[in-house]
């Protein structure tokens, strides 16, 4: 597998690589410092290995005449080398990986995740700049952060701050609104007496 | 407590964000999107090399954005004290740019990170110092797993030893889908156009005529915004006009905002509309329409090159 150019994907030419640790690009010139590690030296497409079972062996749940090699840390089925899934120090059959297995979804699978403690915290903050629509903006924080407050947050924080602090930012902009509608409403009444 | 720990390198962008984590056994890339995170994780034995290309990156950062304010700010608040604050303020400003310039051209990188299945960039590094920083960390955690290469590795892999002729290397990329501009789009340009035209010739002579017509224009904006909005939703519209379309919206209110403080200023607890002429002659309105009328033109020069442009996404 050739080694490409950064910047370009061109890929680097031989004696520009052998020459030490940075090769210049043939097509753009750019100065690629490249790193390669002893996974590029190993042969590609190696089969996953799956050895048949024989006669009073376990064997795995969904291919019988494979022989298992673990069972699943979810659901306790044996599994053959192809149908063994690493999720961090666990294995999990195929059938958990796609379930999510209920309340054991691992983490370690997740590909993307939702930031409702971002959204909470932005949505009273950024109608600042237009601030008569604080006066939807913060209910709708509130109401955010109540209805999201245990579901999962970002994979790498886990602090609910941002939760918290859209809560403290909505509560003081309702008290405005509600102190200055007050004092624009006892206003009116001075005035009509 | 989270089982990551934080490798360096971290790009902070308006919409978008990055970076680099180290997990029990892989990295994890994180590209945040609004708000929405992705992951993609890259097993420490299955890396097979990473690669960092010098080259320049101009990248504007929320760090950037905030220098840019805390001058504004500083500016506002000094200018015309003395007749020496202008000249340093604009002093420093061109040296910021200058610095700023320099690195973006001088310490720019680009870092991939391959597997046999995959070469994925790394955002977050895009500077030299943080890509050496970087490899320093990882480096010794693969070579843990994997051991280290010895001997001659380029003769053990396939490596071309003169430049491939163009049809054996990759095909081009596919163009972006979406339309470079639409009605609304082009509305949307020429709205900016006029309010950065309108702030300029009224800069000393404003009516409530001229103050009627530029809420006109931040409405055309607005709705021009939203349809912007709803045609790169549909897939009508690249995805350049919308963040253009972002940060004008972004412009408008904080104008929108700050004419409504200095007015308040200006008026004192009077509950009437402020006269125009007045609000006109003070410096610091001066000042803001000044910037305004500047930000607009960018944005619209900003916009017609995204509309002339060839279907490529720069922005």
């Amino acid at each position: 597998m050739p080694v490409p150019c950064a910047r370009c994907d061109t890929p680097l030419l031989r004696q520009e690589l052998a020459a030490g640790d940075t090769a210049a690009c043939p097509m753009c010139g750019a100065s690629n410092q490249v790193r390669v590690f002893p996974a590029l030296l190993a042969p590609a497409g190696v089969p996953v290995l799956t050895e048949a079972a024989l006669d009073g062996e376990a064997a795995c749940y969904d291919h019988p005449s494979k022989r298992a090699v673990a069972a699943c840390h979810q659901c306790g089925r044996f599994v053959c080398q192809l149908c063994s899934v690493e999720s961090g120090s666990e294995i999990w059959c195929p059938s958990c990986v796609a379930a999510g297995a209920g309340k054991a979804r691992s983490a370690n699978l997740d590909a993307s995740r939702t930031l409702y403690d971002s959204a909470a915290l932005i949505l009273p903050l950024i109608t600042l700049l237009l601030y008569p629509f604080t006066i939807l903006a913060a209910p709708a924080s509130l109401v955010l952060t109540a209805m999201k407050w245990n579901r999962p947050l970002s994979l790498v924080r886990r602090n609910r701050w941002r939760f918290v602090a859209a809560v403290l930012i909505s509560l003081t902009e309702i008290c405005l609104w509600t102190l200055g509608i007050v004092y624009l409403l006892s206003g009116r009444f001075r005035e009509l007496r | 407590m989270s089982d990551y720990r934080k490798l360096p390198g971290r790009r902070r962008g308006f919409l978008k964000g990055a970076s680099v984590w180290l997990g029990p056994d892989h990295l994890l890339s994180v590209k945040s999107l609004r708000f929405r995170e992705e992951y993609k994780r890259f097993h420490l034995r299955d890396i097979q090399a990473i690669v960092v290309a010098r080259g320049a990156r101009f990248l504007f950062s929320t760090p950037d954005a905030l220098i840019v304010v805390l001058w504004l700010a500083v500016y506002f608040a000094a200018r015309g004290r003395a007749p020496w604050v202008s000249p340093v303020l604009w002093a420093a400003a061109a040296g910021l740019a200058g610095s700023w310039l320099y690195v973006s051209i001088a310490h720019g990188c680009t870092c991939r990170i391959h597997t046999a299945v995959s070469r994925d960039p790394l955002p977050s590094i895009y500077r030299t110092w943080t890509a050496h920083k970087f490899l320093d960390q990882v480096e010794p955690l693969i070579s843990q797993v994997q051991g280290v290469v010895e001997g001659n590795w380029v003769d053990s892999v396939v490596v071309p030893s003169h430049p491939l002729p163009p049809l054996l290397r990759d095909p081009a990329p596919t163009p972006v889908p979406g339309r470079s501009h639409t009605l609304a789009s082009d509305l949307f340009v020429a709205s900016l156009f006029a309010d950065a035209a309108l702030n300029l010739l009224t800069l000393f002579s404003t009516t409530r005529t001229s103050q009627w017509v530029w809420y006109g224009l931040a409405v055309a904006e607005v709705a021009g915004a939203i349809f912007i909005f709803l045609e790169h939703r549909r897939g009508i519209l690249r995805a350049g006009l919308q963040k253009l379309a972002i940060a004008a919206l972004i412009t408008l209110g904080a104008v929108f905002y700050l004419k409504q403080i200095l007015a308040g200023v200006a008026m004192g607890n009077r509950p009437i509309m402020p006269d125009p002429a007045v609000l006109a002659a003070l410096p610091s309105f001066r000042v803001l329409r000044e910037v305004d009328a500047g930000v607009c033109l960018v944005l619209g020069l900003i916009g017609a090159a995204l509309i002339v442009m060839p279907r490529q996404d720069s922005v």
